[in-house]
């Protein structure tokens, strides 16, 4: 085989696995983001096809969709016709009722132990994936086992190799001379790929498929090492890891040739690849469907802008509160400017430009408070006074303490002095917790410190890691991405959020992804540090931005699990204005209320119950599986000013970002935000999308069997592959799907042509809106959809008719 | 109260968890409300029948009550301080494991099949512990298996379920068969199978034992060896979380437990037969040595737990062997509480190592330091057994669990005193390493006087304590070779690490006796 062309393939199959984000920081992922130059239905189609992936719902759920008429005749036929398609509708039907979604394994690429599974009496498939899986777990963990393994040194492939020559588990289960193979082997990972597949007899033009095959077939650890080798990408370092696990692969395949004896196993092998590449792919109906969907979605979405009333002239704006553009915000959003008409909201990705590494007190490494896209430029740290270093000290003690109690409850022999003398206290723990009176364990952000320090710390972090011309460039970087440069209220709320769960092992994929996956609440603080800086805000007059001395900047919190919003600020900033503040408080704490009542209804809370009691209580019950519904139901991003979108109930399901055209001379702003806030949305909508339609590789599975391993994921039971993604629980409620699976709806209010040459300017968001994985619209000046994207730069003009349903005349821009 | 009323009340939970079993069939769907809150008050209920109990034996002492009586055959349930004990113990974790199903199976399309299963299977546990005649023992002893296994397979289509359930099955009915022999041998000797008839008749038993004596003590052990996952027989308990959660925990803290409750029960049979005493320390030596070694190299928290569990098993039943009865039943109630608790917090794991981010504590490496750790160690210990005048010249069993404590206060001390961490870190760990030894010798004295009239006074044949001391020997060993700077060999080290983290492959050859690879074919 030519080195060069298997060294691309291998490139390139590697580049197509999107990474998986350890549960410390369990950020999401478009599991496709690699797939994003093909349209969404060709990407779909080829996935399947080699590797069984789904791209949709059962037909079942449509079809129910379509009875109810939520789906509607026209949205179909619309659907028919983009694919060029000119069935007859009912033809049509009776095709897709038909239809099953399971591909038959027989149809996929095939893997030889596939293959072998088929010739013996044995499931070898299964017996090496879990070999596969429980290595991994091994050779990875260095935080949960207490014995760590002794190969963590070497790199993936030799470790594997040492390993695996080593372990009787393969022989003792049937592949007899397995440790022998292994030792056979080429000690370096590509020769031992390139040996595998010419003994395989895998020809250069079914690489892809093969690899392809293969990496799904572990999709959960390869999405893992796909992240190692992301990180060490981003420091520089060597990022090889997948393309040695995929060496390791086949070599477990080769295994199967030449550790065992199976029958005509070559034969076969070589018959079943042959039918694959005869197999042709037809356009599936239930892709079809599935467009349908997004078209009744679309129609009803601009019909609510559509008929959106006029928002009333304002009150006088009192206070101005940004939140995170998160799904979550736009709930409290709206039900706080109900409370009070003199209370603005605006929308900015979570971690209000700055891109924060964090050091808690006390910890050794610092944490990235930032998209997983961006490296973090600047250290922040809490430690400022001498009462700070003392209590990191304390905490380190604190801490250490209970890891040795830890160790001591958990090592050989010493955990018999452990269980008899002090296995009984756990019971007050048992009552404890179960009643939700305390959580098993402080909340990480808490743990080893004192309350009186975490009382009296103070609202800023310490800045000194940021120089004075950087503040300034964030000030004002902050601030225009807000569209916030004149109009100042007196109280300017900066809220992050982060989610309040217990016993959640996905706790941190609820917390604020724009955050890396953290809470949002050291970003607020930097912020309001950074804007309530008498010199900075003096030096930002020179560019126009006159900030009154009476302007407060004020960071919060906002709970997504409860609703509640805490704010953060040392007393003496608010000397003399306690009164105002106290009213601040009153609102927000109303607001929370609605918001509460609001989302009772999802969770399934019975409204005659005290709902407020009700929802608090999830976040400290060790029960809970369905605490919150984090982002489920994502499904717009509307880039306009909040007055577009005030005086509409988007329910909880519509990323917010504030900005106003007029205000950006040269669409800089639109740019940045196009770039990267709408690609992060576009993230986690294909995340919460891929979990739904195919839970099988990008969803976690059944949250009750859930088995945390090497603290970087879940197992499924005992000992099933990583799993990666939302678990079911997350996006479905026992009794349907919380979540719909829509791509995501982006509505932006600017000149097209702006748009335009923002996308001209960049190939990879341009591919997201060309491909179908996002749809793009344009807002009017009268907040009404007025253009939807169609192709290569070009715009179909919307007519919202009377009717219910939108016609389409062509526009070229 | 009159002994009917009482031996009615005793009853009572148990018979409302077998009426909502039964009701399970009705309501076996999504949201079961009724079930569920019916559920919950008999979990409710059972605690406050144990508080009841527990007056009532304190007021009027041990009661035999007949509750079934045909032809000539009468059933007993026997009302002493293990049962009420017990029975107080699996009360309170039933009514938590109820609990947290009901919000944890939220939405599940069979949550009300799930209730009903937990039900049942705490009512079979249930029976075991109030049995006062050795058929109902027995009847409970298979209703336990039975209904674990409808719990296990309650994903009746994962294969790994299917693979676990079928493993256990095979252990039980080994399990069940011994009893049946343990039973009828019983029968036959003193044609009663009364355990007060039993008890009786054993404290006079003098001169050597009759065969069928033997082979019911012999049974005994064995049956409990089987049905408390010891090696090598353990495979299934490693992968029974194929299952949610809460029937883990049940698992862990409420059935495993029957093995050496068995044992403790009929102490008065097993003391009078040293051999199965060495058996007994043998396979719970080795077993609670295998279990807590194997377990630190795991990388999945139930996978861990589960090991742990086996171990704790195996330790509770070297005890008995030891013929420590009262440290067995407090070690076996420790495990069910702290064990209940650990897998209904299984998920927060990762906060623990979120949290885990301070500077670690470095090990030094300073033999004088860890030889005046070890030495504090043995100084406390015996300080502290003579300010609670514990015996320990007359009592060589207590004295070599004491050597068990001593190894583990010398791990904490070790670690704390020979690291580089401040002053108030080692002073810390010094404390906590008193609070250990205060909270055993006060729970090993109150436990102690508690169930000292329903156990046998031991004195250890010459063999078994033989096979004790070679046990705490090797676990001496192990605690030093963990705690002593010793560099080893990079390929030992890699071999050993293996063949432990695969659990010396006792699994996998189990798994390819039954066919597990080729079970995984049928189903997929």
């Amino acid at each position: 085989m030519n080195k060069e062309l298997l060294k691309t393939e291998l490139q390139r199959a590697c580049a197509k696995v999107a990474p998986y984000f350890p549960l410390d920081h369990f950020v999401a992922v478009n599991p496709y983001q690699a797939y994003a130059d093909k349209p969404f239905h060709e990407a779909a189609a080829e996935l399947k096809k080699q590797s069984g992936l789904n791209f949709t719902l059962e037909a079942d759920y449509y079809l129910k969709k379509y009875r109810e008429q939520y789906i509607q005749a026209s949205d179909l036929r619309e659907a028919l016709v983009r694919h060029g398609m000119h069935t007859d509708l009912d033809q049509f039907l009776l095709t897709a009722e038909s239809q099953k979604t399971k591909t038959k394994s027989t149809d996929r690429f095939p893997t030889l132990a596939s293959v072998a599974d088929s010739l013996s009496e044995k499931t070898w498939a299964k017996m090496i994936k879990k070999r596969i899986s429980h290595w991994a777990a091994s050779y990875f963990d260095t935080k949960q086992a207490i014995w760590k393994s002794p190969f963590q040194n070497l790199g993936l492939y030799e470790a594997w190799k040492a390993e695996f020559a080593l372990d009787r588990s393969l022989e003792l289960s049937g592949l007899k001379n397995s440790r022998a193979f292994v030792r056979s082997l080429p000690s370096d990972a590509f020769t031992a790929l390139n040996e595998g597949l010419e003994k395989l007899g895998i020809q250069e033009t079914e690489l892809a498929s093969y690899f392809g095959r293969l990496l799904y077939q572990h999709s959960g650890w390869s999405a893992y090492i796909a992240q190692t080798d992301w990180d060490n990408r981003l420091a520089g370092k060597e990022d090889t890891q997948l393309p040695e696990f995929l060496a390791i692969l086949v070599s477990c395949e080769r295994a199967l040739l030449e550790a065992v004896e199976i029958p005509n196993l070559m034969q076969q092998w070589e018959k079943s690849r042959t039918h694959f590449a005869q197999k042709s792919t037809q356009v599936d109906p239930l892709l079809i469907l599935q467009e349908a969907f997004e078209l009744a979605y679309q129609r009803q979405l601009k019909q609510q802008f559509a008929h959106a009333k006029a928002p009333s002239e304002a009150a006088q704006i009192k206070v101005q509160a940004a939140f995170c553009i998160d799904v979550r915000s736009e709930v409290i959003r709206r039900n706080l400017e109900k409370v009070d008409k003199s209370i603005a909201t605006l929308g900015y990705a979570g971690f209000f430009g700055m891109p924060v590494s964090y050091t808690p007190l006390g910890f050794e490494s610092a944490q990235d408070q930032c998209p997983v896209l961006l490296k973090p430029t600047y250290q922040v740290t809490e430690a400022c006074s001498i009462e700070d270093h003392v209590e990191a000290e304390n905490r380190t003690w604190r801490i250490q303490l209970k890891k040795l109690k830890y160790y001591f409850k958990s090592s050989a022999i010493s955990c018999f002095s452990f269980v008899s003398p002090l296995g009984l206290s756990f019971l007050p723990k048992l009552v404890a917790n179960s009643f939700a009176w305390s959580r098993p364990l402080k909340n990480p952000n808490e743990a080893g410190l004192s309350k009186a320090w975490l009382d009296q710390r103070k609202a800023t972090p310490n800045l000194e890691g940021i120089s004075f011309e950087q503040k300034l460039s964030l000030a004002k970087n902050t601030l225009k991405g807000l569209s916030l440069t004149k109009g100042f209220a007196n109280w300017i709320l900066i809220v992050g959020h982060g989610a309040n769960t217990t016993n959640n092992p996905h706790a941190t994929g609820l917390d604020c992804g724009a955050c890396g996956g953290h809470a949002g609440e050291v970003n607020a603080r930097v912020a309001a540090g950074i804007l309530n800086d008498k010199s900075i805000r003096q030096a930002l007059t020179s560019d126009g931005i006159f900030i009154p001395a009476e302007t407060l900047f004020i960071a919060g919190l906002h709970d997504t699990t409860t609703d509640e919003i805490s704010l953060i600020y040392d007393s003496e900033w608010i000397a003399g204005r306690e009164r105002e503040m106290l009213e601040l408080k009153l609102k927000l704490n109303e607001a929370g209320e609605l918001a509460r009542k609001e989302r009772s209804l999802s969770l399934g809370i019975n409204p005659l119950e005290s709902i407020d009691k009700l929802i608090k209580r999830r976040s400290k019950d060790w029960s809970e599986i369905r605490p919150e519904w984090g982002l489920t139901g994502c499904s717009a991003f509307v880039i306009a000013d909040r007055k577009r979108t005030s005086a509409i109930d988007l329910g909880g399901r519509s990323f917010l970002h504030s900005y106003t055209w007029q205000d950006d001379a040269e669409f800089k702003v639109l740019e940045g935000i196009m770039t990267a806030p709408m690609v992060v949305t576009s993230w986690i909508n294909l995340q919460y999308f891929a979990s739904t339609v195919d839970q099988k590789h990008f969803g976690a599975g059944n949250k009750t069997l859930h088995n945390i391993t090497a603290g970087i994921g879940v197992l499924e039971g005992h000992s099933s592959d990583l799993r990666i993604g939302l678990p079911v629980q997350s996006i479905h409620n026992g009794t349907e799907f919380q979540h719909e699976p829509l791509k995501l709806n982006v509505l932006i209010e600017a000149p097209l042509e702006a748009i335009n040459r923002i996308l001209e300017k960049h190939q990879s968001i341009r591919n997201l809106v060309d491909n179908g994985w996002i749809h793009l619209f344009q807002l009017d000046e009268n907040g009404k959809v007025a253009h939807q994207y169609h192709k290569n730069l070009s715009w179909h003009k919307e007519v919202i008719a009377s009717t219910s349903h939108t016609q389409i005349e062509e526009l070229v821009a | 109260m009159t002994p009917e009323t009482i031996g009615l009340i005793a009853l009572s939970p148990l018979l409302a968890f077998l009426f909502i079993a039964l009701l399970s069939a009705y309501q076996s769907g999504s949201r079961p409300l009724l079930l569920n809150r019916l559920a919950l008050s008999a979990g409710a209920g059972s605690i406050l029948v144990s508080g009841i109990l527990i007056t009532q034996l304190i007021l009027q002492g041990v009661q035999t009550i007949q509750v079934l009586h045909i032809a000539d055959y009468a059933w007993f349930i026997r009302l002493d301080q293990l049962s009420i004990t017990m029975l107080s113990m699996v009360s309170v974790i039933g009514f938590f494991v109820i609990k947290y199903s009901l919000k944890y199976m939220d939405g599940d399309e069979r949550q009300g099949a799930f209730t009903g299963r937990l039900a049942a299977t705490i009512a079979s546990v249930q029976l075991v512990i109030i049995a006062g005649s050795l058929s109902m023992l027995l009847l409970g002893w298979f209703i336990t298996s039975v209904a674990l296994n409808r719990l296990l397979l309650f994903y009746p289509n994962r294969s790994g379920a299917i693979i676990a359930a079928r493993k256990k099955f095979l252990m039980a009915r080994f399990s069940e068969l011994f009893l049946v022999i343990a039973v009828v041998a019983v029968y036959q000797e003193f044609k009663s199978d009364s355990l007060e008839v039993l008890f009786a008749q054993l404290q006079m038993q003098s001169g050597p034992l009759s065969f069928r004596l033997q082979l019911a003590s012999w049974s005994i052990v064995l049956a409990a060896v089987f049905k408390s996952a010891q090696f090598p027989l353990h495979g299934w308990l490693i992968e029974v979380m194929e299952t949610p959660t809460p029937v883990s925990a049940l698992l862990h803290a409420g059935l495993l437990n029957a093995g050496p409750y068995l044992v403790i029960r009929l102490s008065y049979l097993i003391q009078l037969n040293p051999d199965v005493q060495t058996l007994l320390i043998a396979v719970g030596g080795f077993t609670a040595l295998y279990g807590s070694v194997v377990y630190m190299s795991q990388n999945s928290i139930k996978t861990f737990l589960s090991y742990s569990s086996a171990g704790h098993m195996g330790f509770s039943l070297f005890m008995c062997g030891l013929g420590l009865y009262p440290a067995g039943l407090l070690h076996l109630m420790a495990h069910s509480i702290y064990k209940a608790h650990a897998f209904l917090s299984s998920g927060s794991i990762i906060e623990q190592q979120r949290a885990n981010k301070v500077r670690p504590s470095l090990r030094q490496g300073n033999t004088g330091i860890i030889i005046l750790a070890l030495l504090s160690s043995i100084s406390l210990f015996f300080g502290f057994a003579y300010l609670f005048q514990t015996d320990l010249k007359g009592d060589t069993a207590m004295l070599l669990l004491g050597i068990v404590i001593i190894l583990g206060i010398s791990y904490i001390l070790v670690n704390a005193w020979d690291s580089d961490s401040s002053k108030t870190f080692k002073a810390r760990a010094f404390a906590f390493a008193l609070t250990v030894l205060l909270a055993f010798f006060s729970l090993e004295a109150v436990l102690h006087h508690l169930i000292e009239a329903q156990i046998p006074e031991v004195s250890l044949a010459t063999t078994p304590l033989i096979a004790a001391f070679a046990v705490v020997l090797v676990y001496t060993l192990v605690i030093l070779g963990q705690l002593m700077p010793i560099e080893w060999s990079a390929g030992l080290k890699q071999a050993v690490y293996v063949h432990f983290k695969n659990g010396l492959y006792v699994n996998t050859v189990f798994d390819r006796l039954i066919g597990t690879w080729k079970l995984g074919q049928k189903k997929n």
